[in-house]
């Protein structure tokens, strides 16, 4: 067999939409890049969630209890909340996350969650299920753009997209004027405990082309022998070195064994009087 | 409980029996949330599938825990938004 490969290529339309994604736009990988594998215990994560469930007015499951900490965390960090922009590091003005979500197209649709280090975790799931519900019933704004990146002829579309990569690495762009949600955020989360999922033993996040995103935090499915749930964080070398990276997993993973850290504390009892 | 409830209840019964692959076959009072039958993921599956299958709308607010706890819960959430439907089709609404 002289060539190794079947022709023709496979057809664009078979390709998940990330996956194209990447498959455009990413140049050869150099990889400063440093992950932190840890676990975490689920009990106390579990009975949180038993007891708010039992009160709250919305479902709330544990990748809401994972968006909250890991605001908390960056808010508590902030040498996490920046990111590479010219060779240079900039602090972002707010804290926000990005979790990939199924909705009803092609794969997964990133959804952009703001200010979730001063959200409570009720309101964090509101709004993941606001947005989850937009996309199963393809009315979300960001399909908008799903729909223009698939438009872009395929002969132009790798050079359209290292063209956006060149303006997104090296220009500030307004967030109003440009709404692409992974420069907005300097974390991206990952939940993957659903149920049926496999032991997780290790997990690497693919990193987005764009500069923006320093910080991964990926959590697995509970391993029934230990009643741990593997957690790895994945930081960019050039933002936070590996000691600071061990004090956020730190503190992510104590805020995911005992979650009522997160709530604010009840004012009105302190300030009751005697 | 008339004939259309327990109908109702049943079509959903086999629905998360088959949509939430439970180890032991789950019942109209079994504890979804209490036995961690849902997650994210199979709450958004689930909902889209009863409005497939019921062809009616669940509101954002809706998804409570209170309408999620079981599936007899499930069924009475099903069963008002079918006579909210049946209503406003009686009063000419769209």
């Amino acid at each position: 067999m002289l060539w190794p490969l079947k022709r023709p290529a496979v057809p664009v339309k078979e390709i998940p939409t990330w996956s194209l994604y990447y498959l455009t736009a990413c140049p050869t990988p150099a990889d400063p890049t440093i992950i932190w594998g840890s676990d975490v215990p689920v009990a106390g994560l579990e009975a949180y969630l038993r007891r708010v469930n039992a009160e709250a007015d919305v479902l709330i499951s544990p990748a809401h209890v994972l968006v909250r900490a890991v605001g908390r965390c960056l808010a508590e960090h902030p040498e996490f909340n920046r990111r590479v922009l010219r060779r240079r590091l900039y602090d972002f003005q707010s804290v926000n996350v990005i979790m990939p979500m199924l909705g009803s197209g092609r794969g997964p649709e990133v959804c952009l969650f703001c200010d979730v280090d001063r959200k409570t975790v009720a309101e964090i799931a509101a709004e993941v299920w606001k947005q989850a519900r937009e996309l199963a019933k393809g009315t979300s704004e960001w399909l908008r753009y799903e729909r223009l990146f698939r438009s872009i002829p395929r002969v132009l579309r790798g050079m359209a997209m290292r063209h956006l990569l060149l303006h997104t690495n090296w220009v500030n762009w307004p967030a109003a004027l440009w709404g692409h949600r992974q420069l907005r955020a300097a974390a991206m989360i990952n939940y993957l405990g659903h149920r049926g999922a496999p032991p997780m033993r290790m997990f690497k996040p693919s990193r987005f082309p764009v500069d923006a995103c320093t910080l991964n935090v990926t959590m697995g499915p509970t391993e029934s022998d230990t009643q741990a749930a593997p957690l790895f964080v994945r930081a960019d070398h050039r933002v936070v070195d590996a000691y600071q990276l061990g004090q956020f997993v730190a503190a992510l993973r104590l805020y995911l064994t005992e979650p009522e850290l997160l709530d604010p504390a009840p004012v009105a009892a302190e300030a009751a009087p005697a | 409980m008339n004939n259309s409830h327990e109908g109702l209840e049943q079509g959903l019964l086999r629905l998360c029996n088959t949509r939430l692959r439970p180890k032991a076959p789950i019942t109209a009072e079994t504890g979804l949330l209490e036995q961690g039958l849902l997650d994210s993921l199979l709450v958004m599956d689930l909902v889209n599938s009863i409005e497939k299958q019921f062809g009616i709308s669940i509101e954002n607010a809706e998804i409570s825990p209170r309408n999620f706890r079981t599936v007899r819960a499930l069924a009475v959430l099903v069963a008002s938004r079918l006579n909210g439907r049946k209503v406003s089709a009686e009063l000419g609404n769209p």
